[in-house]
């Protein structure tokens, strides 16, 4: 028997309670007619939604071409080092100055944000399995810093050499607002290897921005040496500074 | 009980704020594009990618009350994304190009990739239904589209079709549903309509 009309009925709210009732425990017993009813549901809801779909669609393409640009080249992912991290830190540290250099500057609500292009988290190298590190990248990528901060926090506690992972721990902690947890954090790098040291100079001059301190800020932009990767940088937000507001 | 604060990007998606909308893309759409970029892709792809993913958050979420949020937007968008880029790849047997370990850590199930897993599920059969939907007489298409619009009585909708009543409006409306839904049965197979 076809069950399209007692499932028409179902959907549109027509059965009385009894009817409703017999229905529901038929479902539990009754694949096919589940299976049916799932089927009817999604008609319905593509029915209900074709023209609103088409309009969001056609909304996302207009929006869509604003905010990805082709790009020269897509760099190297940066992997948070195993154990041997000093060996490799300024091989990281290229690849963060190269990422940061592709990066394309994004209509952003602030100068903080224009600024605040932070190179994705790769923790892939970790040969660690708990936590779930795909989840930490997962959450920092999107933008989900509370749980990233967390399970970096974790990572942290067990890994206290590795610079990287403290500086994204940094990251977090700053785009949460923590930004005096975060500046401890940054300034904790002031007798490491350089081209660590040259990343959290950066961050920490953003950090004051984000914070509001806009004379710490320069400072901090002032301090950092033209031999740093991250000088042209520091001068452009100078420069912003001196004229943007 | 309380709203997920990420609830207004799928509401967002819904009723096509555009600033909310803007500040999704704002928000998320570096993290993607870094990512494709990484894997063998170009930034069309991952505009592409994105859009595909936000419609289909839209196609399971946005009309439906059957479901809780558990995850974040952010995490949900990016998942959906990594997951769809792992099938296209394949799709173009390109997958010896995504780093092995990308495409091994993904297959291990978390809440957002179960998530995932369900709105590309649904957006495959909302894209199945959109197809086979033209294989349905004119008669039909308009039929269904004239009801579920709500516009006009039923018996208008028998004088604009030509039917002789609203029962045959019914029982035609049943017909076409019937129709569809077989049709749906002959050309949905789960996993390659992405």
């Amino acid at each position: 028997m076809d069950n399209t009309e007692r499932i028409d009925r179902y959907l549109s709210g027509a059965m009385d309670a009894a009817e409703k009732q017999r229905f529901e425990q038929e479902l539990s017993t009754d694949a096919q007619l589940a299976k049916d009813l799932a089927v009817q549901r999604d008609m319905a809801h593509f029915l209900q939604h074709q023209a609103q779909k088409s309009a969001l669609q056609t909304q996302l393409q207009g929006i869509g071409g604003e905010y990805f640009q082709p790009q020269q080249s897509s760099g190297k992912i940066i992997p948070m080092p195993r154990r041997r991290w000093i060996g490799i830190a300024s091989a990281v540290a290229a690849a963060a100055v190269i990422l940061l250099l592709v990066w394309q500057f994004w209509s952003a609500p602030s100068l903080y944000g224009e600024f605040a292009q932070h190179p994705p988290l790769a923790l892939s190298e970790k040969s660690v399995e708990t936590p779930n590190w795909v989840e930490t990248e997962t959450a920092f990528q999107s933008g989900d810093y509370v749980k990233a901060e967390t399970q970096l926090i974790q990572y942290t506690d067990q890994f206290p050499n590795d610079g990287l992972a403290r500086l994204y721990l940094g990251i977090c902690k700053m785009e949460l607002d923590k930004t005096t947890e975060a500046r401890l954090i940054f300034q904790g790098f002031a007798g490491a290897e350089a081209s660590l040291k040259d990343y959290a100079d950066w961050y920490l001059a953003l950090n004051e921005l984000k914070a509001g301190n806009e004379a710490a800020c320069r400072t901090a932009l002032e301090a950092i040496a033209p031999a740093s990767s991250f000088f042209d940088r520091a001068q452009l937000l100078l420069e912003r500074l001196d004229g943007g507001k | 009980m309380s709203q997920h604060p990420d609830q207004q990007y799928f509401d967002a998606l819904s009723n096509g704020d555009q600033r909310l909308i803007r500040e999704i893309y704002s928000k998320f759409s570096k993290g993607i594009l870094h990512w494709v970029l990484q894997n063998n892709g170009e930034a069309e792809d991952a505009q592409d990618l994105f859009q595909d993913a936000l419609m289909a958050i839209y196609d399971r979420y946005c009309g439906r009350n059957d479901f809780q949020l558990t995850s974040s937007f952010g995490a949900l968008l990016m998942t959906i994304c990594r997951r769809k880029w792992f099938d296209r790849l394949s799709q173009k047997k390109r997958e010896a190009t995504v780093r092995n370990a990308e495409s091994t850590r993904y297959e291990a199930e978390t809440p957002e990739w179960e998530a995932a897993e369900e709105a590309i599920l649904h957006q495959q059969r909302q894209e199945c239904l959109s197809r086979v939907f033209t294989l349905l007489s004119d008669q039909c298409q308009k039929l269904l589209t004239m009801i579920t619009a709500g516009e006009l009585s039923v018996e208008s909708i028998a004088s604009t079709l030509g039917l002789a009543n609203a029962n045959a409006v019914y029982q035609s409306k049943h017909r076409c549903t019937a129709r569809w839904r077989q049709l749906f049965y002959e050309h949905f197979k789960e996993g390659t309509h992405g």
